[in-house]
């Protein structure tokens, strides 16, 4: 039973009354900022890689940043664009800020509260010195930058001086929402189901963002200046881009009643930036006392994919990973999402039955996550190779992505023939499709052993996470075995123009619909061969690149 | 009651006045963590389901219980990690959820799970860990040196923790959760994945924690180390406290594994369950 709590609430209380001599709160800001240095710092001492990632990003973000900002400040464009510019860029700021944090959540290790937990941090010590942590590192460095082109457009040296307050108070202002975004979601995010869908639902944001980003781009040449003062107009109202509004009345007039204006918006920003700072810390001290709800549980669903022989079994179980594992399922995910994007813009063009031939090409989009195929869980890959040979285990991983990929082209096929009534083409679609993932499957093979790049732990919680600071090196390498795999597609793609674009014959493409999935056979043996040969005797090493210490 | 009179607030470096009972160790003290209703429920299951436990100040005191018998619940609620969903905690003599912080302040804390500051080497963790508690450098800086040589991590102090081995994580946890002095321990697992000879170091440090007056609450699956350092244990069952007290009055006579085991219970083995095992392929 129960021990006897004999002591009464109140001489609880009264028999430790000198413990509420608290001790002295010491500000503590520059000691997060230290830190924050020092966690780059460190970031950067992993290896040559990352220094190469930084350099690439320093060239890439700062100079861009500096350069953009040396072109605003000495350009000669009038005020009133300027002003409105301001104003918009206030509104990209916000919503970047907004967002970009969630991304990098889990990675950054001083954005994540959950690691300061066991300290007693408190709002008026702590709070300052996070939220300038959160302005160290080179997003917020070209954050401020950027803005800084704005300066010397000020009217008259009140008005410059004016512009540069409000560069600061925007600076603080977005980077402040930028921790509000993530301590909102921290709780959510600490919940593994929230977080793999909130990650999965994001792949699909970012794509479109991405997309719309390309429109914009391809469309913003045409805007004119009143559209742009327009939208200027609409983003206004923005609350968090206050500060923009209050540069940009003192870049458009020098009058004592703008600058007065622009006190007093750059006032109200400041209120703002207060009310943000309370929300976030509300925020925080929520998110360091909530846990994962780990306990519960749906109910087992009978298992639908079962398989007896070893190949099959790696197949089954690969297809509910790449659907159950956060990173596997944003990958899968993404790839669907293109296909629907890939539509969208054809849509008015496809009404040529043939058109229906174009799904084919959607293979390339399934076959990325082909190139790494052994990283996703790299811990387990021990466990695995114990159980099944390496090959075994490829093959099946292989097939995986050979039923998706068909998956993925099959409805992309119907949807195009529904459009265009091109139903003959589907089947001709599938076995070009089979043989075009071929050369991928092969190319993959191979190089999921030769150059296997680890995936962090999904304990990060964040699937866009790659392994810190591999820079560019990962995506190029990447980038050069596609091509490989293009290349040796090619001949199918040389086929399919011949037989349908040249001759113009149904039994040409049937016959190339027929013969394409033998020729993606042999492309996959040779690749699985070369694999084999590579794997040899070489297990520890395979092991040791998928999982480094 | 005033054996806990001349308890202190130790500001951070300045070594804290801990209670102790000018009347003996018969005495009860003033419960360093006192625990009343405490509840905690993960969607419809109560992870800790009303716990009412007493801690006394300057006891060695451990926390049994299987897997999901709401130990690790139980201790995050009392340090200010978990918000309960119902009961009252008082560490030190200070309400918790009043205001986590001061009881943060002076406590200190290795979770089974610590998350730390990885990318951190391990001096640096230290130090960090001391300066944003508000520590005086100097005082960072002489303890971390005689934190690092005791638990044996002064080869490994300047390698970065997320190197470390899961022994060291431990280690170095403790580290972080001994630099300032705490009043009271609080080690979920401690000895878990660490080396027979740093778990002696360890004992030793924990030891000499207590024989200081300092309060140590812990956690494990590993009876016999709880049978070897605590003088008092609660037995933990489906979020209940099902036995607590004095060791030699919870085992009454037998090992604390017999006790454990008969205050939970026990699902017998099928004698012919896995008899597969017994046959060669």
């Amino acid at each position: 039973m129960p021990s006897a709590c004999a002591t009464s609430t109140s001489a609880l209380s009264t028999g430790w009354a000198a413990c509420r001599d608290l001790p002295r709160d010491r500000p503590v800001t520059g000691a997060f900022v230290r830190l924050k240095l020092r966690l780059l710092r460190n970031q950067l001492g992993r290896g040559n890689q990352q220094i190469v990632g930084l350099v690439i990003v320093l060239l890439l973000v700062l100079v861009g940043a500096g350069a953009s900002a040396l072109v605003v400040a000495t350009g000669s464009a009038p005020d009133p664009l300027l002003a409105d510019l301001l104003v918009l860029f206030s509104a990209v700021l916000t919503v970047g800020w907004s967002f970009v944090p969630i991304a990098a959540s889990g990675v950054d290790s001083t954005l994540d509260v959950a690691r300061l937990a066991l300290l007693p941090l408190r709002g008026r010590t702590h709070g300052p010195g996070l939220a300038v942590a959160a302005l160290v590192g080179v997003g917020p460095l070209a954050t401020i930058v950027v803005q800084l082109g704005f300066v010397p457009h000020g009217s008259g040296p009140l008005g410059m001086v004016l512009v540069l307050a409000a560069v600061a108070v925007q600076t603080v202002q977005v980077a402040l929402l930028g921790r509000v975004a993530v301590s909102a979601l921290g709780s959510l995010l600490l919940r593994r189901r929230t977080r793999e869908l909130a990650f999965s639902l994001g792949a699909f944001l970012t794509v479109f963002v991405a997309f719309g980003l390309q429109l914009l781009a391809k469309s913003a040449p045409e805007i004119s200046r009143p559209e742009l003062a327009r939208w200027a107009e609409r983003l206004a109202w923005n609350p968090f881009g206050l500060a923009g509004r209050a540069g940009a009345v003192a870049i458009e007039r020098g009058d004592g009643v703008a600058l007065a204006t622009a006190a007093g918006l750059l006032a109200g920003a400041l209120a703002m930036v207060g009310l943000t700072a309370r929300v976030w810390w509300w925020l925080v001290e929520r998110e360091l006392t909530t846990v994962s709800g780990a306990a519960g549980g749906r109910a087992r669903r009978r298992a639908v994919l079962r398989g007896t022989r070893p190949l099959a079994v790696v197949a089954a179980r690969e297809l509910r990973y790449l659907w159950r594992h956060p990173v596997a399922r944003t990958n899968t995910l993404t790839s669907f999402v293109l296909s629907g994007i890939y539509l969208v813009p054809q849509w008015s063009r496809l009404d040529d039955p043939a058109q229906v031939l174009l799904a084919a090409t959607l293979v390339g989009t399934v076959g990325l996550s082909a190139l790494n195929m052994l990283a996703i869980d790299g811990r387990a890959a021990a466990s695995d190779v114990l159980c099944a040979p390496v090959p075994t285990i490829l093959a099946g991983k292989a097939i995986a992505r050979l039923l998706l990929a068909l998956a993925v082209v099959s409805v992309v096929a119907v949807v195009i023939a529904a459009r265009s009534g091109g139903w003959w083409y589907v089947p001709a679609a599938l076995g070009i499709a089979a043989g075009a993932v071929g050369p991928i499957l092969g190319v993959g093979t191979f190089a999921s052993v030769a150059a296997p790049v680890p995936v962090p732990d999904v304990a990060t919680g964040n699937p866009w996470s790659a392994s810190p600071g591999q820079g560019c090196v990962t995506a190029l390498a990447a980038f050069g075995l596609f091509v490989v795999a293009g290349v040796v597609s090619l001949p199918i793609a040389v086929a399919v123009v011949v037989a349908q674009g040249v001759l113009d014959s149904a039994l040409a493409l049937a016959v190339v619909a027929l013969l394409a999935p033998g020729y993606g056979w042999l492309a996959w043996r040779l690749g699985s061969a070369a694999a084999r040969r590579r794997v040899d005797g070489r297990i520890p090493e395979l092991l040791a690149a998928l999982a480094p210490k | 009651m005033d054996v806990a009179a001349g308890a202190g607030g130790a500001a951070p470096g300045a070594e804290p006045v801990l209670p102790r009972s000018p009347a003996g160790p018969d005495v009860p003290l003033v419960p360093a963590v006192a625990l009343r209703g405490l509840a905690k429920r993960y969607g419809e299951a109560w992870a800790v389901a009303g716990v009412d436990l007493d801690v006394p100040a300057g006891s060695f005191y451990g926390l049994v219980g299987r897997n999901g018998a709401g130990k690790t619940t139980t201790l995050r609620m009392l340090c200010g990690l978990l918000r309960p969903d119902a009961g009252a905690i008082w560490v030190l003599g200070l309400p918790v959820w009043a205001d986590p912080a001061p009881v943060k302040a002076r406590i200190g804390v290795l979770p089974e799970d610590g998350r730390l500051l990885d990318r951190l080497r391990g001096r640096e963790l230290l130090h960090y860990t001391g300066v944003l508690r508000g520590m005086v450098r100097p005082v960072v800086e002489a303890r971390t040196e005689e934190l690092l040589a005791t638990l044996d991590l002064l080869d490994a102090a300047d390698n970065l923790v997320i190197d470390y081995s899961h022994g060291m994580r431990k280690k170095i946890g403790l580290a972080a959760a001994l630099l300032h002095g705490p009043e009271l321990l609080v080690l979920d697992e401690p000895f878990e994945a660490v080396d027979p000879v740093s778990a002696r170091t360890i004992r030793l440090v924990l030891d000499r924690f207590v024989a200081a007056g300092r309060t140590i609450l812990f956690s494990s699956h590993v009876m016999a180390t709880v049978e070897a350092l605590c003088d008092r244990v609660a037995i933990l069952h489906e979020g209940r406290v099902v036995a607590a007290g004095p060791l030699a009055e919870v085992t009454s006579g037998r090992s604390l594994e017999d006790a454990f085991v008969d205050a939970v219970g026990m699902r017998h083995l099928d004698e012919r369950a896995l008899d597969w095992l017994g046959r060669l392929p």
